[in-house]
């Protein structure tokens, strides 16, 4: 995934702003290019999860849709921890797959949408993109420019 | 208009034969009594031009991709499809969140502010939840108080043949969330799928739009009577089977099809 210096700055200057809470937001983009940062409300105000406030998450398609983009990333940030998904961004991520009003199996509620995580824990890489499924997280290159 | 009594004769007889092995919808997906009072808030004239997946599931089309589409938006940001959430909605959120491909949802301006009004109602009178408005019907469907006459306050619910307000109690009902003490009240939901059978089955006659309504809704009352099932019942046997097959109840009267929309009208 291609982001500009701009953005990559963005996310964590708003996750240092947050801080001890985890912040959260949408990322539009066009054609696989993160286009713009959209803020929302951490609706858990804690430190240790996040979950978009469904108020703003509804709003920001809105603004999406204005400016001509898809949801291309969901950001959080980890305050005291790696850079990676924990099980309760997992979670999140996926939801019961039903086949017959029977569950069997997780699938992602956002398919395609990379899962970008700012950590203030002082590790080598402070973002990374992930992409979620029911059988792994794999990690996105998130190429900087 | 009244209805033929021959017509209704052959409706009762077909309707019994196909509600042998009916299996009524649950509604499971539905999560709350929100999600349920705001998608059928604009539930009407979704202007969908083909069928669409969404989530893997369907294909569907018209009103039940409006459904899928809002159930969507409601499982990915849950309380979404709340008054909190909704009021002042701008109509390009309602337009980002409808689109299916390339199809897009008819007037989101009109639903964003159907949607406005119900969620100033819903926080006004009622703490801001459906369940609170649910609770205040006393388990009334009609009447004073009932919960028909409740949501008739409302703009999206102001239909005086009380389409929306029948199939959104009919979806509370079935959930679990709305005991309903009055059931000789219920009504079928008249809309352009039940008006289409009625008036191709010969069960009604020909007319304007507000005719053809009130006739199919008051023939579908007497035939649910006389089939003895309950008319919510009637209404989604219709509904499913009725969508694909014009003709499921009878063509005696001949290729006919509802009259058409008046213009703005937000009820069916």
């Amino acid at each position: 995934m291609r982001i500009s210096k701009e953005i990559y700055d963005e996310l964590l200057a708003h996750a240092r702003e947050e801080a001890p809470n985890e912040c959260c937001g949408l990322i539009g983009g066009t054609d696989g290019v993160a286009r713009t940062v959209y803020r929302a409300r951490n609706a858990e105000a804690s430190p240790l999860r996040y979950n978009l406030d469904p108020n703003d998450q509804i709003r920001i398609y809105g603004k999406m849709e204005q400016n001509g983009e898809e949801l291309a990333a969901i950001y959080h940030s980890h305050t005291a921890s790696p850079a990676y998904p924990s099980q309760t961004d997992i979670n999140l991520a996926l939801m019961d797959r039903r086949e017959e009003g029977k569950v069997v199996g997780k699938e992602q509620i956002f398919p395609g949408v990379i899962y970008l995580i700012a950590s203030l824990a002082g590790g080598e890489k402070p973002l990374r993109g992930f992409e979620i499924s029911e059988d792994e997280v794999r990690e996105i290159e998130l190429i900087v420019e | 208009m009244a209805t033929d009594p021959d017509a209704l004769k052959r409706v009762v007889t077909r309707t019994k034969k196909l509600a042998k092995d009916y299996e009524p919808p649950t509604f499971d997906e539905v999560p709350n009594p929100d999600a349920a009072l705001f998608l059928a808030a604009i539930d009407h004239q979704t202007g969908y031009t083909e069928p669409h997946m969404v989530d893997g599931q369907g294909p569907y089309e018209g009103s039940a991709l409006l459904w899928a589409l809002g159930l969507r938006a409601e499982r990915r940001a849950p309380g979404a499809l709340t008054a909190r959430s909704l009021l002042g909605v701008p109509a390009e959120a309602i337009a980002a969140v409808f689109r299916a491909g390339q199809d897009n949802l008819h007037d989101p301006e009109r639903r964003a502010k159907l949607w406005d009004d119900l969620a100033k109602g819903i926080l006004k009178s009622y703490g801001g939840q459906a369940e609170q408005l649910i609770e205040a019907s006393g388990g009334k469907l009609a009447g004073p108080g009932g919960a028909l006459v409740r949501l008739s306050e409302f703009d999206a619910f102001a239909d005086p043949l009380r389409k929306k307000a029948f199939l959104l109690c009919k979806i509370w009902e079935r959930r679990g969330w709305f005991e309903v003490s009055d059931p000789e009240n219920w009504e079928v939901s008249s809309d352009n799928i039940l008006m289409r059978l009625a008036l191709r089955s010969g069960l009604v006659p020909e007319g304007d739009v507000d005719q053809v309504r009130e006739a199919t809704r008051d023939a579908f009352k007497q035939v649910a009577e006389q089939a003895k099932i309950s008319p919510p019942i009637l209404d989604d046997l219709l509904w499913e089977k009725g969508r694909e097959d014009p003709d499921l109840i009878g063509d005696e009267a001949g290729d006919l099809t509802e009259p058409s929309r008046r213009e703005g009208v937000v009820f069916y």
